[in-house]
């Protein structure tokens, strides 16, 4: 708090400005200081009370949970065995695999046609409006809703994928898209890929946006061809917002729950079972919750991780514009 | 070194026409600066000439050769941007050398000229900072640095000076003055400050509205300005710009409250033109106007005093010595320098003469 706004904060404090002012100096360093460091408290109350109440608290019942081995309604504190069991299972393992392949894969295109859209969108003359909004239109959509689409597209005997596919002649009229585990895991990936492309583009066109118009026209001057342009300007203008968003959609993605559970289950032969999914079904299919903590416990501890690296982007960026 | 020539140089977005028939020939070795009012199209005309906008109709030839089709980066020139347009992830030396190195110059050469306009501009010891560790004075020097290295034949700047503080952009003005006479290289400048203009150009283009007003040395424009437009947009403060009242014969024309007598014109004047510094306030008497001092405007050097005059609506401004006071509703007299009166004719165009006017109460 500067000393300038001091008075005025006391002031309001006290009804009688006048007297507040002529009290000695003392008034700011003592009592008034500690008054003041009060009420910051009464205004943060409210927002901290939340937070404990939705964040904290469920995050501690989690941990609690995960040290328990529950049956039915029954729990008995077993210390880090779920962890043990989870960490020499193999499939917490093969899950964690999975997940980062999703992750990696998605985050990975997500990134590169977001890009390429936003960079079509940004010279896009006409009917610009309309096709912002058309791109947009996948992340509008709930996942689930989404996911239940996909669904019935990509069904082996009915659905229009295969059917287009076949009239084409890519593939013979019945391909089970999400019933052979070699093709649900891509089928999940690039669904994922419709559903988190548009969020990026957005981002990274309003990145496109910010770069000074003049630079591209001294590069012009300079002799830069497009390439040249794209590689020299718009790259390293964009530089840490590719690292922020791409960070932002893999803490998002890695996450992800909905369009697979809806799709697969985390099927066939759990080929799409990221650890989400798995939480959920140790959760509510085994009944094992405490074990299901656990994962959800691990899964937070690598959200963690890369939330750390995300915030130090941030701050980079930040530190670059100054 | 290039001789830079526009003929019937149009543009026009959609329907819309923003340059109207540029006709323009920039000499060898000339420093000629566009200046005119927001949208008359100055920087448009130098978007033109370094090909980031095309033509639409006309031609531009460097040296004879007609540019109209050339890439930008083909035509020999460089550009000074407004904004500077540094990249900012590179150094103060890849900056400047980034042309170069897309041209496929090696190494060694790109070093020694990069070294060697860094010198020109005192840039030595900043080569390897990045564009946001500098000053803007520094920023403004690099991106000059940056065209200086490409050793254009024709340098082009867009307000170079106007994103810098007063006392900063004093010592750039100064700065290009020196460049100019060290290169000797063509330079077309664009500004809004008409200072710069008449400091640093050997020709001025004025431009308003799409169209050349006037061409000609900075001197030539304040002193035989071709029309009302040019004389009011040359010189700080404006000229004064009185209506005139009936003719009574003899080249004898009402003026607030007053009377002048004018040569006698091939066309009728309708209006005539004084500037500042040839107006004096002095005492009531008979051979001057009268007014009541509205303001004063004490810069120092000199003092701005805005009288309305008696009989016009015009409140007239003159530039009187520094240490004269004078109280706001003092009544004064304003006495005119008849000798450099400038008459303009109904159509703004001006009327010259080879008589002197007089004037009088």
């Amino acid at each position: 708090m500067s000393v300038a706004t001091r008075p005025a904060t006391a002031g309001q404090a006290d009804d009688v400005g006048i007297g507040v002012a002529s009290r000695s100096r003392s008034v700011w360093r003592g009592p008034g200081l500690r008054r003041e460091r009060r009420h910051g408290y009464y205004f943060l109350a409210p927002a901290l009370l939340l937070t404990v109440a939705l964040i904290a608290l469920p995050l501690a019942r989690a941990f609690w949970t995960s040290l328990q081995r529950t049956r039915g309604l029954r729990s008995d504190f077993t210390g880090l065995d779920n962890y043990l069991y989870i960490f020499t299972s193999t499939q917490f393992w093969d899950s964690l695999r999975i997940s980062v392949i999703f992750t990696a894969v998605c985050v990975f295109f997500h990134m590169l046609v977001g890009l390429g859209l936003a960079l079509l969108l940004k010279r896009a003359v006409f009917a610009r409006t309309l096709f912002r909004v058309g791109f947009l239109a996948p992340w509008i959509v709930a996942p689930s809703i989404g996911a239940i689409i996909w669904v019935w597209l990509l069904e082996p005997q009915f659905g229009v994928v295969n059917y287009m596919l076949s009239g084409i002649g890519l593939v013979d009229r019945y391909q089970a898209w999400l019933g052979t585990p070699s093709l649900a895991l891509a089928s999940v990936i690039i669904v994922d890929i419709w559903r988190g492309t548009p969020f990026v583009m957005l981002l990274l066109l309003a990145g496109l946006q910010g770069i000074p118009k003049d630079q591209y026209e001294a590069a012009a001057m300079d002799g830069a061809t497009a390439w040249q342009q794209f590689r020299f300007v718009t790259l390293p203008n964009l530089r840490y917002l590719l690292i922020v968003s791409s960070t932002l959609d893999l803490i998002y993605t890695i996450r992800h729950f909905d369009i697979i559970a809806v799709m697969t289950g985390g099927g066939p032969i759990d080929a799409t079972e990221v650890l989400p999914v798995l939480i959920y079904n140790t959760a509510f299919t085994q009944n094992n919750f405490g074990r299901a903590s656990a994962i959800g416990i691990v899964l937070l501890g690598i959200i963690l991780l890369f939330s750390i690296f995300y915030l130090r982007a941030m701050r980079l960026g930040k530190a670059r514009e100054d | 070194m290039a001789k830079l020539e526009l003929s019937g140089v149009k543009k026009s977005y959609g329907s819309t026409d923003v340059l109207k028939g540029i006709d323009l020939t920039v000499e060898d070795g000339e420093f000629v600066a566009f200046v005119g009012p927001s949208g008359c199209g100055k920087s448009t005309l130098l978007r033109l000439i370094c090909g980031l906008d095309e033509i639409s109709e006309g031609t531009m030839a460097i040296d004879g050769h007609i540019v109209n089709d050339v890439p930008p980066s083909k035509r020999g020139i460089a550009m000074v941007f407004q904004s500077y347009a540094l990249y900012p992830h590179m150094s103060v030396a890849d900056n400047m050398g980034y042309a170069l190195r897309l041209a496929g110059t090696p190494n060694g050469e790109i070093r020694q000229r990069v070294q060697a306009a860094a010198r020109i501009l005192r840039l030595d010891a900043y080569l390897d900072r990045k564009p946001r560790q500098l000053s803007g004075g520094q920023r403004q020097r690099v991106a000059i640095g940056r065209a200086i290295v490409r050793e254009p034949k024709v340098f082009l700047f867009d307000e170079p000076l106007s994103n810098l503080d007063a006392a900063l952009r004093v010592d750039m003005r100064i700065e290009i003055a020196r460049m100019k006479e060290r290169l000797g290289t063509t330079m077309v400048y664009v500004t809004h400050d008409q200072v710069e203009a008449m400091t640093l150009a050997d020709k001025i283009v004025v431009l308003n509205a799409g169209k050349v007003e006037q061409i000609g040395s900075p001197l030539e424009l304040y002193n035989k300005p071709g029309n009302r437009f040019v004389a009011g947009f040359i010189g700080s403060p404006k000229m004064n710009f009185l209506k005139l009242g009936k003719g009574c014969g003899n080249g004898s024309y009402a003026v607030a409250g007053g009377s002048v007598t004018l040569p006698v014109f091939a066309h009728a004047p309708v209006e005539i033109g004084i500037r500042p510094e040839h107006l004096t306030l002095a005492e009531r008497g008979k051979n001057t106007l009268s007014g009541v001092v509205a303001m004063t405007e004490h810069l120092g050097s000199d003092t701005y005093a805005y009288v309305a005059l008696n009989g016009a609506e015009e409140t007239v401004v003159a530039r009187i010595p520094g240490e004269k006071t004078f109280r706001p509703r003092q009544e004064v007299g304003v006495e005119v320098d008849a000798s450099v009166i400038h008459a303009f004719a109904a159509d703004g165009t001006a009327i010259t003469s080879s008589g002197n006017a007089r004037v009088a109460a």
